[in-house]
């Protein structure tokens, strides 16, 4: 009779134990996936630090979880791109965001977050060359554009800085793929105009700037360096040089 | 939908204890409709390979089912009438027949299918004198005339059972009666235990048999009609050997067969077995199987509801889409198309949400220059 008690006292203390494990990872995740709703509402209105406030609970209480890590990446990188905005050095914060994103690629094996991962690390090369010019930051250009082939800022960075090194023809070839690709892209024709004028091709750079313009007639530094190579042109030509 | 479910009228082809036999008119083509007595069993697994394919002289079941407990069976009808109503068949087409069930019977087995109550009215005889075997899968003894042995010990209908039948079918094309007629079950149980004394041959004397016909017959009978199942021919292919080799001693050589077989079908077309509705009166269609077909109003009700809960289906759905919170994806997307935004250089996107930075990545400020571009 006191065995039966006892081992009816122990199932029922057992299901109440599986019950009680039960109920609160279920409270639990009910209370991560406020915070990480809290988190990309704040987000979404420009309340970044309470975004971080909220994202960084989440993750207090389930480090791995994907939404609050990519929130919380997402909140540091709209903080660090309101920044850029303000001029201000931003190196840090961008630090912050690609770490973040870092971890979450553990978290997420999928391509998601790719995009805004290159963009991240896109934003972490230029602001730590903002920050030191010498500072050699192609490698993370690569790995911004291993993660993301279409991103075509990190190119363009990338072009500028072998054109800079004095490594013009594979900058050249750079620019070439991206005005291909995205023929929008009014940097790439303006940086490729200026290699060739440093070179003093000026009818290269005129054809450039030229295609550049018919692309984008709206865009005004287009419009005045074809305007400037047109000119030159004309100068050689009176001139006999040309 | 069943295929009677337009079935414009029917015939009562036979009442009887253990069915009642419509066929029915649905369109062009005709059905017929088995609704067995209460307390009869079908096999299902049988109906089922019997629907699902079509075996040469086997009917083809199309629906099967149970209506006020009593169950069902819907087959194509099968222009024929049964041997039941035949009469004496001359020995060579008896012999003919015969060997068109065996081969039925063979192709049955093969599929693991054993007819079981084998019986008169169970064979058509078509126009050109091709037999259809209906009612298979009925599970119990069967006919008690033709019901071997074992069956009455309550074993399952096989090969050597299904065998025992066509050896007492056989005899019955040739003698034009039973070769068992008892009163009771135990007596037809007794003497089918007892089959071997029943002596074929002996009680076909004086029935127009001609002694080679009756030679011919001997070892069909010892093939078939034997007490115990080892004792009868071992399978469909063996007792078919055995018709063969009886049909070839009979029949007297192709034109008289011609004209024999010519003979005996034209007698049998002037015959009426259970099968034929000739002068059969058109009744009801039973109650149980008449499906309402939808009034008019009943049709627009019908589809106002239907439509209308698609309707309210596509709402609901509209409502709980169109209120769905943006997931932290959408927010990232949304980040990263202004902040890729080519629209505008070098300031925040017009196009980004209230909230949202946007920043064009391509103003580029190179180390050492003011706008980017190299000097």
């Amino acid at each position: 009779m006191f065995r039966r008690v006892w081992v009816q006292t122990l199932l029922f203390w057992r299901v109440a134990l599986w019950a009680a494990v039960f109920f609160t990872a279920f409270a639990l995740c009910g209370c991560v996936e406020d915070y990480v709703n809290r988190g990309n509402e704040a987000l979404r209105i420009g309340d970044y630090d309470r975004a971080i406030a909220n994202f960084s609970k989440a993750l207090d209480e389930q480090p791995a979880n994907r939404d609050a890590r990519y929130g919380l990446a997402l909140s540091y990188y709209a903080v660090a791109e309101g920044r850029e905005h303000l001029k201000s050095v931003t190196t840090e914060m961008w630090e912050r965001t690609v770490d973040e994103f870092r971890i979450l690629s553990k978290v997420d094996t999928t391509d998601r977050i790719a995009p805004a991962y290159s963009t991240s690390l896109f934003y972490l090369a230029r602001a730590t060359l903002m920050k030191n010019g010498r500072t050699n930051v192609i490698s993370l250009l690569d790995q911004s554009i291993q993660l993301d082939s279409t991103n075509y800022f990190s190119h363009n960075l990338k072009a500028i800085i072998l054109g800079n090194m004095g490594r013009t023809e594979e900058a050249k070839k750079i620019f070439v793929f991206i005005v291909t690709k995205e023929p929008k892209f009014a940097s790439a024709y303006l940086n490729l105009g200026n290699l060739y004028w440093a070179e003093g091709d000026i009818e290269s750079a005129w054809d450039i700037w030229s295609m550049g313009h018919e692309a984008l007639p709206a865009d005004a530094e287009l419009a005045h360096w074809t305007a400037a190579a047109e000119d030159s042109l004309k100068a050689l030509v009176a001139s006999g040089e040309l | 939908m069943s295929v009677i479910a337009g079935a414009e009228r029917c015939v009562l082809m036979h009442e009887g204890g253990e069915a009642r036999i419509y066929k029915v008119f649905a369109g062009s083509k005709a059905y017929v409709l088995k609704w067995y007595a209460e307390g009869a069993r079908i096999d299902a697994g049988v109906m089922e390979s019997l629907s699902r394919e079509k075996i040469a002289g086997v009917y083809r079941v199309l629906e099967m089912g149970t209506k006020a407990g009593r169950p069902y069976l819907v087959y194509d009808y099968v222009e024929g009438s049964p041997i039941a109503g035949a009469g004496a068949l001359p020995v060579p087409f008896a012999l003919s027949v015969a060997r068109g069930l065996v081969r039925s019977l063979g192709l049955l087995a093969e599929r693991g299918i054993h007819h079981g109550d084998l019986n008169p009215s169970n064979v058509l005889l078509d126009r050109e004198g091709d037999p259809t075997l209906i009612d298979c899968g009925i599970v119990g003894p069967g006919a008690l005339p033709y019901a071997a042995p074992e069956r009455f010990q309550g074993r399952a209908a096989g090969t050597k059972s299904d065998i025992y039948s066509v050896g007492l079918l056989l005899y019955r094309m040739v003698a034009g009666e039973d070769l068992l007629d008892c009163a009771r079950y135990e007596d037809y149980a007794r003497a089918a235990s007892q089959i071997e004394s029943m002596e074929p041959t002996s009680r076909l004397y004086g029935k127009g048999i001609d002694a080679q016909e009756l030679s011919a017959l001997e070892p069909l009978w010892k093939a078939t009609l034997r007490a115990n199942p080892d004792d009868r021919a071992e399978d469909f292919e063996e007792l078919d050997e055995l018709l063969e080799i009886a049909f070839d001693k009979t029949c007297g050589g192709s034109v008289t067969w011609d004209t024999l077989r010519a003979g005996v079908l034209s007698m049998l077309s002037g015959k009426n077995g259970t099968n034929s509705d000739e002068g059969a009166v058109y009744c009801e269609i039973p109650a149980e199987f008449v499906v309402t077909k939808p009034t008019k109003h009943r049709k627009i009700a019908l589809c106002a509801g239907v439509f209308g809960t698609i309707l309210l289906l596509v709402i609901a759905l509209f409502l709980v889409f169109s209120h769905r919170e943006p997931s932290i994806d959408d927010t990232g997307a949304q980040m990263l198309r202004n902040s890729r935004s080519l629209e505008e250089t070098g300031m925040p996107s017009d196009t980004a949400d209230a909230g949202i930075s946007g920043k064009v990545l391509e103003s580029l400020p190179l180390p050492g220059t003011a706008d980017g571009n190299v000097e």
